[in-house]
């Protein structure tokens, strides 16, 4: 019985061994035909080059050892307006290893830049990893910069666009050249060192240095960051903080500037700062903004470049100072809308207004929890 | 000018309005059938006016205080004298006509009271306005120290923030600080 019953099981198995294959055959092969179609040209499905990962993390980590001098021109667009003007200038770099970077322009010192080590970075361990978890990135050639040899990294975006170009510096992984783009092709900004001189910036960052003329800008001021737990407080007391805006920026960096709180966002290569002031915006004092509607409020905008916008959005006024394309203010402004033009002129700024705020001022003087 | 009607008694009982008065008699000049009337009341006052003093009973009296304060222990018992209610006929109405001569300097009751409550009327609109200026001044602009966010017009510092920016990008290693060239001394135009 037992037999018969294997016997009888092994003829429907071997039925089935004939009509699985024919109805399977057309689903694998139309699978494949799928599958085979939808990968692209581009690299958007083929993962990171670890090659390419490497060079990245060596080259964020290379400002920690080397120290360089150089001559390199620096161009950006605005973002706003797509247009051909740019905004270029040579300028003088010197690098101290794990130091400060001092910038020059026309002989002049411009500013001093703090490294990352004096931030309280927020965004992870590595400053390679904003890069590497927003775009996927390719070692796609060889070039010479400033005569020196250097490889090729290109960042790509999720629909194979290319959002930013790397050259690397073969020898201490420094990025000799720098491009980045918008999705649709528009060239945001672009640097490349001329000269460049490696292990030599032994003048480098005192303040007043060079011909002593103008004031330095040195930005020596850790007690003004913010850590988490500082954000968290804020936003209790009605800041907004948001922990990422749009087109995968992150925050990597708060601080306090004057009354304001700055907001520092980047994806590896584009960057938003986003200023937030307790108040109301008064547009009869902006100087050189124009005008624009959206949804009902009112935004103004100054090209730049950098684009810069600033609005009022329910009792703080936001101001956006952006090298990124536009798709991360918009996705602010949908979070923080705009108040309509009037609703801040009148309605905050009004005798009723006047007399509420002086009664609260009043009210305060008498509570004993205030 | 319409019939007297209701004011017929005022008039008798002399009780209207000086310049109400005067329009009631000219209209009694050319209205018989308010003349008429007029006069059948006063011949009623006069008949009422004439009638002996009349004291009310104890009783009465006692009735009248209790529906007057319900609840309430009736006042000390007063004087005989006291007690000894005025007579209907000796009730005179108030004279309402503008005051004349050396006692007419006093106003009436009722010019008093009206004085009286424009004069409340006029401090509680002079307190009330001087309290709302006073709330307007200290809800003015300026933030005041210690409220830090007290809603105020702010104009953002551009050049400032975008230095900032330029700061905050120097610790990323793949973003040029080209925003810091904007705040300096930069050329733009196409290309250089």
């Amino acid at each position: 019985m037992s037999l018969g019953y294997r016997v009888g099981q092994g003829r429907t198995g071997g039925l089935a061994a004939l009509v699985v294959p024919v109805l399977a055959m057309p689903l694998i092969v139309g699978a494949l035909a799928v599958f085979v179609q939808a990968v692209p040209a581009s690299s958007r499905d083929v993962g990171d080059d670890p090659r390419a990962v490497q060079l990245l993390r060596q080259s964020a980590e290379a400002g920690d050892h080397v120290s360089y001098s150089g001559t390199q021109y620096v161009s950006t667009w605005s973002a706003l307006t797509q247009s051909g003007a740019a905004t270029s200038a040579v300028v003088q770099v010197q690098h101290a290893a794990g130091g400060q970077t001092s910038i020059s322009l026309h002989d002049r010192q411009a500013a001093i830049l703090d490294g990352r080590t004096t931030s309280r970075w927020l965004a992870g361990d590595d400053p390679a990893d904003l890069l590497l978890g927003a775009y996927t990135v390719r070692l796609v050639g060889a070039d010479s910069v400033a005569g020196r040899s250097t490889d090729i990294v290109v960042a790509y975006r999720s629909d194979g666009s290319v959002a930013a170009k790397l050259w690397l510096d073969r020898e201490t992984a420094l990025p000799l050249r720098r491009e980045s783009y918008t999705s649709d092709g528009y060239t945001l900004s672009a640097s490349a060192f001329v000269t460049i001189a490696v292990g030599a910036a032994a003048n480098c960052c005192k303040a007043g240095a060079g011909d002593g003329v103008g004031p330095a800008a040195s930005y020596d001021d850790t007690g003004s960051m913010l850590r988490w737990d500082d954000i968290e407080q804020l936003r209790e007391e009605g800041w907004h903080c948001p922990g990422s805006i749009g087109g995968g920026l992150d925050l990597y960096e708060a601080r306090r500037v004057g009354d304001a709180i700055q907001l520092s966002y980047s994806d590896g290569v584009m960057t938003v700062s986003v200023f937030e002031q307790a108040g109301w915006l008064d547009p009869d004092q902006l100087d050189g903004y124009g005008t624009a509607d959206y949804e009902g409020g009112v935004v103004y905008p100054r090209p730049g470049p950098p684009a810069r916008l600033t609005w009022s959005s329910g009792g703080r006024v936001i101001t956006v100072v952006a090298e990124a394309p536009l798709d991360a203010v918009r996705d602010l402004l949908k979070n923080l809308p705009p108040d309509p033009a009037a609703t801040a002129e009148e309605n905050k700024d009004g005798f009723l207004d006047r007399i509420s705020r002086g009664a609260q001022r009043v009210g305060s003087w008498f509570n004993p929890f205030d | 000018m319409k019939h007297l009607d209701e004011r017929i008694s005022d008039l008798v009982d002399d009780r209207l309005e000086h310049h109400e008065r005067d329009r009631a008699l000219v209209h009694l000049t050319v209205c018989a059938q308010c003349r008429e009337a007029v006069e059948l009341e006063r011949d009623a006052r006069n008949a009422l006016r004439s009638l002996p003093a009349m004291a009310p009973s104890d009783k009465l009296v006692a009735s009248l205080l209790a529906l007057a304060e319900p609840g309430e222990p009736l006042p000390p018992a007063a004087p005989a004298s006291a007690m000894q209610p005025a007579p209907v006929a000796a009730w005179r109405p108030r004279d309402s006509r503008p005051p004349s001569g050396p006692s007419g300097t006093r106003p009436s009751g009722r010019a008093s009271r009206r004085v009286r409550t424009v004069r409340v009327v006029a401090l509680g609109m002079c307190t009330t306005g001087a309290m709302l200026i006073l709330l307007a001044s200290l809800g003015g602009t300026g933030n005041p120290p210690g409220s830090p966010d007290t809603p105020v017009s702010v104009v953002p510092p551009l050049e400032q923030f975008t230095v900032e920016h330029a700061r905050s990008t120097g610790g990323l290693p793949f973003v040029e600080p080209a925003s810091l060239l904007v705040t300096t001394n930069s050329s733009t135009g196409d290309g250089w």
